[in-house]
């Protein structure tokens, strides 16, 4: 027995360097351990049997290995093996293919040779695999050879093609086809000799005048069969369709007959002329750019435009402002793509343009020349000096064409027109590295809380538990609402909200029933309920987002501070203008910065305002985003994380100053700590504008609300509402037994 | 504080009427007025299109479409689409024929064996290979195919003579046949059936694919009884697709093929003749030869519309089309 702190004496056996482990045990033993370098700390307890405490850190997260040590592995189902056996199989087949072609018997040609080696080589791959891994496994690989080989077959003709018309046009390629054309030159003279100058300039203005016709009328009309509800999108969609399979040729002949031949107007300018292959150009670029651009259009989330109407935005401002610069990237690669494919259109040019050998840069008299008709002419011809004229002329389109094809990829690449039908996730890059003031505490971002565990619903931390944020505070030098002025825009202050017998209608399905509801003004008003009962219809009915549903149709009335928004002689868009909302998903518009979506409204709703940057940092004050994104007003709204893109949505309402605010499930797509963050927000909002919050989250409801109206909808029935009143009294003193049974957690 | 229900007069249901401000007034104006005369217009070209085939078609009346030849500089003009009609459908056939198998195995190529900067390069090449001008594959396939081909054709008819229409008569020559066009407008048609096909398979549920992997399968196994089936209705629409853009092909036809009409069909041999090309190869005619050709483009347009509308249906209905544009 010795005691703690006695000197041990110690004899060591100094093979090595040595761990000595003092430790202390529980009736105040002390132990000792002696360990060679390397053995294993995490078994020595352990396999002792003592209790010891041990002073060596346990093995765990925070003794991290170094991440150099671990071998990462991508598991793959091809190994260096199996590219050895598939090599090896290739080179073998290849001798006996040799053997059997060539020296046994005489081959018919290259491509005996070549299907020969590669059918032994698929038999031999299959053969061996079979061996190794069963039928199954060979099976799957004979069959990826035979896919990649199927790929490779698109691209042989394709390299084919592209080498074969360089390696025949670029040697005569010199600058003389860029500044001569082929006046006085005869078959005798050398290729280099003459240029393209007229078909440069020639395709240049023909494609030149066909864009500038088919693009307005092209964008229009996809607008048009995209964001109207006319009547006559049906049959203008069939009659686009139909002619986009109208041969190419068809439409040189039809303009050839119908203006060249005929002349409708007896003019000089019915007549072979440039401007007549712009007219057979536009025909057949025509139905492809509408049609893209429609499907480039459609791919344009409806979410962007309900925001933009909600936030009193008109049809023509909804799509010039927030559809066309969204789709703006996908709708130029269509239209350059097109361009692309009337450059080296040359069937309808021999009908219309007819073609020159001089300079001909008037294209509305004469005949002109073109890059296609320029080699069309040329490559028939049996002079070697003539036809390789062509080929140079060939290369020279394959680079237009080139040129044109990178232009719309690296145009599709920059764009969020594909990207955009789902929320866009913040990258790292994205965010900021550092909080904004070192000064104040940054509240974090939500991205940052990661590991904040998702609370089942009722178990959601308690407002108190948090510390309170700082986002409320005014700064120094923050702006007060007061100071700025907003011209146009909805009149001050927070308004009440009173439904008087609402029903609504989808079709001639019934969906709401009678709902009589006062929202007092100044108040947080909760709608609750089961899915399906109507409170969003209810919602959206009350800024007459309802109607945008073709077959929607209601009774009853809404009044705004005593004026009934449906009746005779209001807008929609003021109505909205004074009714903002805030949706489930957020929808900030992607082709926007923070600042100027936050700024959008104004625009959207020809709103003025005497001081913007003071309006963004006000909204974005009340909001409870401006400390998170005040260094970065100008990237892009889209790049936030989901609970800051609801954020800015709300303060995007806010910059409006509306009288009452909508608010759709505003957190069910959010985490806990967005939540809290936004209700926060919502709390804060009723000292300006009455605000009605629709929530399946009942601790949310208690939380935020002042009032509560209960909707419910029996089956086959349409939903009413069942009880309303002070929030304390429908969750405490629940009336009806339903009612009782869905804030309790019983149903629902 | 429950509600109570109570009676109530008869509710007056209403559609909301907004009332419209100058610029929507502009807006829709606007649109309306682009729409309406895209309808014109493309109406317009095919009332007169019907209008200016009226003399030809009047003139031959029924047999124009039983005529195999077409010789406007007669007297009286024998006009006759049925031999160009067979050269057109020959070589369509040809070209899907030969395109279907390459598109299919390229577009499962790129949706389930490539990955990452492989998958991107070849979306990239078929796109490029739908930018490129069909006269450049004409002059391709003029210049640097035709050649090749010859020694091949000539086995081909030695050993499969028996089968009627690869029979090449003594003597012909084996260049300009449309078994070589047919090959040239199957690398036009490639890029649009694969494209087709490979949104198709992109659209196959990642759930489904998993659950056949989750059961043991192979890709192989995967590919054939999920992804497979499921595109069928894409790969036939592709097809039809495909069908509609080498029937109206004209350039690389009108360069490979001597534009003669006739009714027999030896595809390897020298010979043959389409709708579009025959129209290239008749610039600058009028009269009674040009309302002929009219009616032949009029012919041709009809059977691509056709075409087309059948592969749209057929895309749409199936079970993978829905949400793909063709």
């Amino acid at each position: 027995m010795t005691n703690v702190g006695e000197e041990i004496p110690l004899t060591l056996d100094a093979t090595g360097p040595t761990t000595v482990l003092i430790g202390q045990q529980a009736d105040g033993q002390l132990t000792l351990r002696v360990m060679p370098e390397g053995s294993p700390v995490v078994g020595a307890g352990t396999r002792s049997g003592s209790a010891l405490p041990s002073p060596v850190a346990p093995p765990g997260p925070s003794s991290p290995r170094p991440a150099g040590s671990r071998t990462r592995v991508r598991p793959t189902s091809w190994t260096p093996g199996d590219v050895v056996l598939v090599a090896g199989s290739a080179v073998s087949s290849a001798f006996l293919t040799g053997l059997v072609l060539h020296v046994l018997s005489s081959s018919p040609g290259w491509l005996a040779d070549l299907l020969t080696w590669y059918a032994i080589t698929l038999v031999m791959v299959y053969a061996l695999s079979r061996e190794q891994g069963g039928t199954q496994a060979a099976i799957d690989r004979i069959v990826t050879i035979v896919i990649s080989t199927g790929a490779l077959l698109l691209v042989v003709p394709l390299v084919s093609l592209l080498g074969y018309v360089l390696v025949r046009g670029l040697p005569h390629l010199s600058l003389n086809f860029f500044t001569h054309d082929l006046r006085g030159v005869t078959p005798n003279l050398p290729p280099e000799q003459g240029g393209g100058l007229h078909a440069i300039i020639g395709t240049l203005e023909q494609a030149g005048i066909a864009l500038v016709l088919v693009l307005p009328l092209g964008l229009l009309t996809a607008v048009f069969l995209n964001e109207t509800s006319s009547r006559l999108r049906r049959p203008i969609r069939i009659v686009v369709d139909a002619m986009s399979g109208l041969p190419s040729i068809v439409a040189g002949l039809f303009i050839y007959s119908a203006l060249i031949v005929s002349k409708p107007v007896d003019s000089s300018f019915f007549n072979f002329n440039g401007t007549m292959a712009a007219f057979a150009l536009a025909l057949v670029m025509l139905p492809t750019v509408t049609r893209t651009v429609e499907v480039v259009l459609r791919l344009v989330p409806a979410g962007l435009r309900e925001a933009s109407l909600a936030l009193g935005a008109g049809r023509g401002r909804t799509v010039w402002s927030v559809v066309l610069p969204t789709a703006r990237s996908g709708v130029t690669t269509a239209t350059v793509l097109g361009l692309a494919r009337i450059v080296g259109e040359t069937a309808p040019l021999l009908f219309t343009a007819f073609g020159s050998l001089l300079i001909n840069a008037n294209p509305l008299s004469g005949p002109q020349e073109s890059l296609p008709l320029y080699v069309f002419r040329l490559v028939k011809s049996p002079s070697a000096n003539e036809s390789d004229r062509g080929y140079v002329g060939a290369v020279v389109l394959i680079g237009l064409v080139l040129i044109l094809f990178v232009v719309a990829r690296l145009l599709g690449r920059g764009g969020v027109t594909r990207r955009r039908t789902r929320p866009t996730r913040p990258t790292t890059a994205s965010l900021p590295a550092t909080p904004s003031t070192p000064t104040t505490p940054a509240t974090p971002s939500t991205p940052a809380l990661p590991s904040l565990p998702a609370l089942p619903p009722g178990e959601e931390p308690a407002m108190s538990s948090h510390p309170p944020t700082t986002m409320f505070r005014p700064e120094d030098g923050a702006p007060a609402a007061g100071q700025i002025h907003l011209t146009g825009g909805p009149p001050e202050g927070a308004a009440s909200i009173e439904t008087v017998d609402l029903c609504a209608w989808f079709g001639e399905r019934l969906v709401l029933e009678g709902v009589d509801l006062v929202m007092p003004a100044n108040r947080v008003t909760a709608l609750i309920g089961p899915s399906g009962c109507g409170k969003s219809t209810f919602l959206r009915m009350l800024n007459r987002m309802h109607e945008l549903v073709p077959t929607a149709s209601l009774a009853g009335q809404v009044l705004l501070d005593g004026e009934n928004i449906y009746g005779p002689g209001m807008r929609a868009q003021r109505v909205r203008a004074r009714v903002g909302m805030v949706f489930q998903k957020p929808n900030p518009f992607p082709a926007m910065s923070i600042r100027d979506n936050v700024l959008s409204g104004l625009k959207l709703g020809g709103l003025g305002c005497s001081d913007k940057d003071a309006l963004v940092e006000h909204s974005l004050e009340r909001a409870g985003l401006w400390r998170e994104v005040r260094d970065r007003l100008d990237s892009p709204g889209g790049a936030l994380s989901g609970g800051q893109q609801q954020r800015l949505c709300i303060a995007r309402s806010l910059a409006v100053r509306p009288n009452v605010l909508l608010m759709d499930e505003p957190c069910s797509a959010l985490d806990p700590t967005s939540t809290r963050r936004i209700e926060e927000t919502i709390k804060q909002l009723s000292q300006d504008v009455t605000v009605v919050i629709v929530t399946h989250n009942m601790q949310q409801a208690q939380r935020v609300s002042d009032f509560c109206a209960f909707f419910l909808a029996a089956e086959g029935e349409p939903g009413r509402v069942l009880e309303h009143g002070p929030t304390t009294d429908v969750f405490g003193r629940p009336v009806d037994s339903r009612t009782r049974d869905y804030v309790g957690g019983r149903f629902g | 504080m429950a509600e109570i229900p109570v009676e109530r007069a008869p509710r007056a249901r209403v559609r909301p009427r907004d009332r419209s401000t100058p610029s929507d007034r502009v807006f829709s104006g606007l649109t309306r007025g682009a729409g309406i005369l895209v309808l014109v217009i493309l109406t317009l070209i095919a009332v007169f299109l019907v209008d200016q085939a009226g003399p030809a078609l009047s003139a031959s009346g029924w047999s124009f479409f039983t005529t195999v030849d077409f010789a406007s500089n007669l007297r009286p003009p024998v006009l006759g689409v049925l031999g160009l009609l067979i050269g057109t459908v020959t070589v369509a056939l040809i070209a899907v024929t030969v395109a279907i198998p390459t598109s299919v195995l390229t577009a499962l190529f790129i949706t389930d064996v490539a990955t990452g900067r492989l998958r991107a390069m070849m979306m990239g090449l078929v796109d490029l290979l739908a930018a490129l001008p069909s006269l450049l594959y004409g002059l391709w396939g003029f210049a640097f195919l035709s050649p090749l081909l010859p020694p091949l054709s000539l086995w081909v008819s030695d050993h499969l003579g028996f089968v009627p229409f690869l029979r090449v008569d003594q003597g012909a020559p084996l260049i300009s046949s449309y078994a070589i066009a047919g090959l040239v407008v199957s690398l036009m048609t490639l890029p649009i059936i694969t494209s087709i096909v490979r949104e198709v398979f992109m659209q196959v549920p990642p759930g489904e694919k998993e659950a056949a992997l989750a059961l043991g399968s192979t890709r192989w196994g995967m590919l054939r009884t999920v992804v497979l089936p499921f595109g069928r209705g894409g790969i036939i629409g592709g097809s039809m697709l495909g069908l509609g853009r080498a029937l109206g092909e004209t350039i690389a036809v009108s360069l490979l093929l001597p534009q003669i009409p006739s009714a027999t069909v030896h595809i390897l041999q020298y010979g043959g003749s389409t709708i579009a090309g025959f129209i290239a190869n008749n610039t600058g005619v009028s009269g009674l030869a040009l309302s002929g050709l009219l009616a032949a483009g009029l012919v041709l347009f009809v059977f691509t519309l056709a075409t087309n509308f059948i592969a749209s249906l057929i895309i749409s209905r199936s079970r993978s089309g829905a949400g793909v544009d063709a």
